[in-house]
């Protein structure tokens, strides 16, 4: 017997078969219920986002507002005291430095710490909240520092790119150390490493800044290589973490 | 219903193989997994969640890797950690509200799961406290209520029972076995009671490796004949002790009652005793593949 044959067959069987429509209709939507019924609804990532914000610990957010606040205040004051133009770069590299660190110690804090584990296994997990927050927080931050760059470099007739690059290098300089000491199990452990460091940064820029011409135009190529290749680091960095944290050993660290 | 598929799975950190050639099938039902402290269970169960990398080998959900599923896998997971980490300050339908919101779960929805689950682990009178002033027990039980949010198709559990007292136990034990009828639940324990009367499957692991799996009556079968009972005076214990796997210990006036398994008679008076799971624990951990000595 041939296919063709044996489909007629069923047709035929089919036909014999008297199906009620309204019960046809009545297994479709009770089927459909039971589906909805199972399927609960999922948020899309904006929602998701602006309710993991809703119910988040903002003690963190507050400090770091607090932080750029500061920051700028100190700034301020500077320039109304009449600091030079040396004193003003150092002063935004410090401000900078110190705001990558807290921002770095932020993210750590609220999705790398003992949560991170219970994370990873939820729908919005802790590798793609930590990659939200690093832009979101990292836009924040760009926005801080494009201000302060615009209104110091125009005060203080510094170029806007000159200034551009110093404060740049020194952001990508802070990042790199403080994500280089969450990486190590000694600094994860004692957290408090990164205001050290942050500190010497500080005293280093300082120090740094007595050498004559750091901050002439003569320098600019110098300062162009350096920002580059801290920049090309940091991006290794990230990399590497977002690596490991897929790996996931880093996430169960704690 | 979904069949999680683990095959040849190995793990391995940089000097130690956590967990070594696990091949096995999951279809809905309560799974215990049992095995000493370091047997391989929390690096097993992350692999699972899909936390962890297996170093070789695959983990498949309906003939699908988890890896290559990504969210979706994670939408049917529910998972408690061992040790899971939480923000002291919030309040408990804060912490679930969170979750729920990492969870992707709607907010009208959430609101109406949070209730309904703080009732669930009985915590609805303290739902407002901070998690900081909650007891051992009292956090253990918001860590299931929200690997509970989802109503997951996959449940890991990681010694879910830890730190509950008796009541809330039995009461744990009765919610995970309910679960299972329409899910996969996984459970890890070294405490054997805890899944000796709910789980459908029970898993033995020693040093990363699956050493037996059957249902409760499979595994206490394999050691019937290999549990003693004998009573000797007391100065003769502490011999017994070194040289056997004394499962249990009663003093009745001068003399002890040991519970002893062993696949060879200890002694001319003992007698063969019915083995309970406990015991077939005892043998696969410490009988096979040397002796260490366990009073439980």
């Amino acid at each position: 017997m041939e296919n063709r044959e044996i489909k007629e067959l069923f047709l035929q069987a089919d036909k014999q078969i008297a199906i009620q429509e309204s019960r046809k209709q009545q297994v479709l939507t009770s089927m459909t219920m039971e589906l909805k019924q199972q399927k609960i609804p999922v948020l899309n990532q904006r929602e998701i986002l602006f309710s993991q914000f809703l119910y988040m610990d903002k003690s963190f957010l507050i400090l770091h507002a607090i932080a750029v606040c500061f920051c700028i205040g100190i700034l301020l004051l500077l320039q109304r005291a009449g600091a030079d133009i040396n004193t003003m770069i150092i002063a935004c590299m410090i401000g900078v430095s110190g705001i990558a660190v807290l921002t770095v110690f932020l993210i750590d804090k609220l999705f790398l710490g003992r949560m991170a584990e219970l994370g990873a296994s939820c729908y919005f997990s802790t590798k793609q909240s930590v990659a939200a927050y690093m832009v979101i927080v990292g836009s924040i931050n760009l926005a801080i520092f494009l201000l302060i760059i615009f209104y110091i470099g125009s005060s203080l007739n510094i170029g806007i790119l000159q200034l551009g690059l110093y404060v740049v290098t020194a952001f990508f300089l802070s990042n790199i150390v403080s994500v280089g000491i969450l990486s190590t199990e000694i600094g994860r452990e004692n957290r408090y490493f990164l205001f050290i460091s942050s500190v010497f940064l500080a005293i280093g820029y300082t120090v740094f800044s007595a050498v004559p011409t750091v901050f002439s135009a003569v320098s600019l190529g110098a300062w162009g290589i350096a920002c580059f290749i801290l920049g090309s680091v940091f991006a290794l960095q990230l990399k590497k973490l977002f690596v490991e944290m897929i790996k996931g050993e880093i996430l169960c660290m704690n | 219903m979904h069949e999680l598929n683990l095959v040849d799975v190995q793990k391995r950190y940089k000097e130690k193989d956590a967990v070594i050639g696990f091949t096995f099938t999951f279809t809905n039902g309560v799974y215990g997994l049992l095995g000493e402290n370091g047997a391989g269970k929390t690096t097993l169960m992350r692999l699972i969640c899909g936390i962890l990398q297996p170093t070789n080998g695959s983990i498949t959900c309906d003939n699908i890797r988890i890896s290559d599923m990504g969210a979706e896998y994670r939408q049917l997971l529910g998972y408690l950690p061992q040790n899971f980490g939480y923000y002291g300050d919030f309040t408990a339908v804060r912490f679930l509200n969170y979750m729920a919101a990492l969870k992707a779960l709607p907010r009208d929805y959430a609101k109406g799961r949070v209730e309904e689950l703080l009732e669930l682990v009985d915590l609805k009178d303290v739902k407002n406290k901070k998690l900081k002033t909650y007891s051992g027990g009292m956090l253990q039980r918001i860590g299931i209520a929200q690997a509970l949010l989802n109503e997951a198709d996959i449940l890991i559990l990681d010694e879910p029972t830890a730190g509950l007292d008796p009541k809330e136990r039995v009461r744990f034990r009765n919610i995970i076995s309910s679960l299972g009828k329409k899910r996969i639940v996984l459970l890890s324990t070294h405490i054997v009671s805890d899944i000796e009367y709910i789980a459908d499957c029970i898993l033995m692991m020693k040093n990363g490796e699956l050493i037996r799996q059957g249902t409760e009556n499979e595994v206490i079968a394999d050691v019937q004949g290999y549990v003693w009972k004998c009573v000797v005076p007391e100065c003769e214990v502490q011999g017994l002790n070194e040289k056997y796997v004394v499962s249990n210990l009663r003093n009745s006036g001068e003399n002890v009652e040991l519970r002893i398994v062993s696949d060879i008679q200890p002694m001319k008076n003992a007698e063969i005793t019915e083995a309970t799971l406990e015991d077939a624990y005892l043998y696969y951990t410490q009988v096979l593949g040397g002796k260490n000595n366990a009073v439980v």
